[in-house]
């Protein structure tokens, strides 16, 4: 099954060419859709949470996207890529940022920039990656690096919808980047439907993680 | 210190305009050891500044502001004063990221207007400290600040040394709670009613004034104050905070001990 689901154009493009060779055309006949909602532990609605299949797929077209910086925030908060992605990280801010990451999935820094950086950074292993910005520190946004192309966002409503997916499609993970611990996985319980699933994630709450400010003014 | 800011460029300003108003009580305005000579007043007060700042290369940031505050007293008018001056501040990160300690130089010198005759002055303030935000809700500041006040009259000269501790942690997203301590050396001023003979042996300048009614003398000591805060900030928008602090001061010094409580309502706003 070489469906693969994406918001870019470019994969959009890849799947209606998909669909009109034989072999696309047959496997569109066994495809299902399976529907997410992601709640709080409150039962509110989470925007933003990446739902993906539970695959360690191999040879993943890699994508080419990025993360800007505008008004002193990353844009967007949450990208999703399969691995051996590129992201590019442009400023678009007229003051210098300096892009780092700590995490294990994928450790580097480019230091102070305004417009492009250098080089695209690329995500050759899964994880999580969160990137900060090392002069503005309540700047912060995760990059999720997946074996799979079939994942999606939750809209404001808390639904994400994976499209096409092989009925024998049974396990998916789900993740926020305010999720406490590793990614929620998710298999049908006996009795219960294969194409529509609820899930709750226990969120933590988003702190400044600035300090008070002193007579002299803040740093920023 | 303005024309420094704009004249960087290449160090990519980022303008910043802070203001807080405050309404605050004190018990002991007068610093008065004698508790017939204790006086309480209200203030209020708003502090403005504005400037810029930004980087200097890897580890390395700057900011510049103006700051202008004053502070109108309820009963005691005399107590209110204008002020204005410049603040220059240079920070050093040791690392990457948000965790990274920063060691803080600042230097704030201002021009002030006193309603009491003689208490007008310019003030030198710099300051050493360690900023360090230890976890994502928490964090501690060291400081160290000597502080010369110029006055017109000698009794309102001044020289102090201050070392504060202070932590944070937050509550809640926008809920902040602050305890601090303080520990200052240095002259200060208490008011007292006459005759105070043994005021002349522990005081080296003293005058009289009228700031509180009736004729008090004013005189200037050595002495250690202790002070222990507690504060909360409320979060109302992501420009606009509520800040409730309470402070207590004791002042130990040439057989003088004065106690000082000290609440203060406050609204900043930052952009």
């Amino acid at each position: 099954m070489k469906t693969i689901l994406s918001n870019s154009a470019s994969t959009l493009a890849f799947r209606l060419l998909w669909l009109t060779t034989p072999v696309g055309f047959l496997s569109c006949a066994w495809a299902a859709d399976i529907q997410v909602k992601v709640a709080d532990q409150r039962g509110r609605p989470i925007e933003g949470a990446v739902v993906w299949v539970d695959e360690s797929a191999k040879n993943l077209p890699p994508l080419d996207v990025e993360i800007s910086q505008k008004n002193r925030q990353f844009h967007p908060e949450v990208t999703v890529i399969p691995v051996g992605s590129k992201v590019r990280f442009p400023n678009r801010d007229s003051v210098q940022h300096h892009v780092y990451s700590f995490s294990p999935a994928k450790s580097f820094d480019i230091p102070l920039y305004i417009g492009e950086a250098a080089n695209p950074v690329i995500f050759g292993r899964p994880g999580i990656v969160t990137i900060g910005c090392n002069i503005h520190d309540w700047m912060s946004a995760s990059i999720l690096i997946l074996e799979t192309t079939k994942f999606a966002k939750t809209n404001a409503t808390g639904i994400a919808t994976l499209k096409d997916l092989p009925a024998s499609t049974r396990a998916l993970k789900i993740w926020h980047p305010r999720l406490r611990g590793d990614p929620v996985a998710w298999t049908p319980e006996q009795g219960e439907s294969a194409s529509q699933a609820a899930v709750t994630l226990t969120l933590r709450p988003a702190f400044p993680r600035t300090p008070p400010q002193d007579e002299g003014g803040t740093y920023r | 210190m303005v024309f420094l800011a704009f004249a960087l460029p290449t160090f990519a300003a980022s303008p910043e305009i802070d203001a807080n108003v405050w309404g605050r009580w004190e018990s002991n305005v007068s610093n008065s050891d004698v508790a017939a000579d204790r006086l309480s007043d209200g203030f209020f007060g708003m502090r403005v500044s504005a400037g810029s700042g930004g980087v200097l290369g890897r580890d390395w940031r700057w900011r510049a502001a103006a700051v202008g505050e004053g502070e109108l007293a309820i009963h005691f008018t005399g107590l209110g004063f204008l002020e204005g001056g410049a603040n220059l501040g240079l920070e050093r990160k040791f690392g990457l990221g948000w965790q990274a300690p920063r060691l803080q130089a600042d230097f704030l010198s201002t021009m002030r207007g006193d309603g009491q005759p003689g208490a007008s002055g310019v003030r030198i303030a710099p300051s050493v400290g360690v900023v360090w935000q230890g976890g994502e809700r928490w964090g501690l500041r060291v400081r160290y600040t000597p502080e010369w006040f110029l006055a017109q009259s000698t009794v309102f000269d001044s020289f102090s040394n201050a070392v504060g501790i202070a932590g944070w942690y937050d509550l809640f997203p926008s809920t902040r709670l602050k305890l601090g301590y303080t520990f200052r050396y240095g002259d200060v001023v208490s008011y007292a009613v006459p005759p105070r003979p043994d005021l002349v042996a522990n005081s080296e300048a003293r005058a009289f004034t009228n700031v509180f009614g009736a004729e008090r003398v004013v005189y200037r000591l050595e002495a250690a104050t202790h002070s222990i805060e507690a504060a909360v900030t409320q979060g109302i928008t992501e420009v606009l905070g509520l800040q409730a602090t309470y402070r207590w001061e004791i002042t130990e010094g040439q057989g003088l001990v004065y106690e000082n409580h000290i609440i203060e309502l406050g609204i900043h706003a930052g952009f």
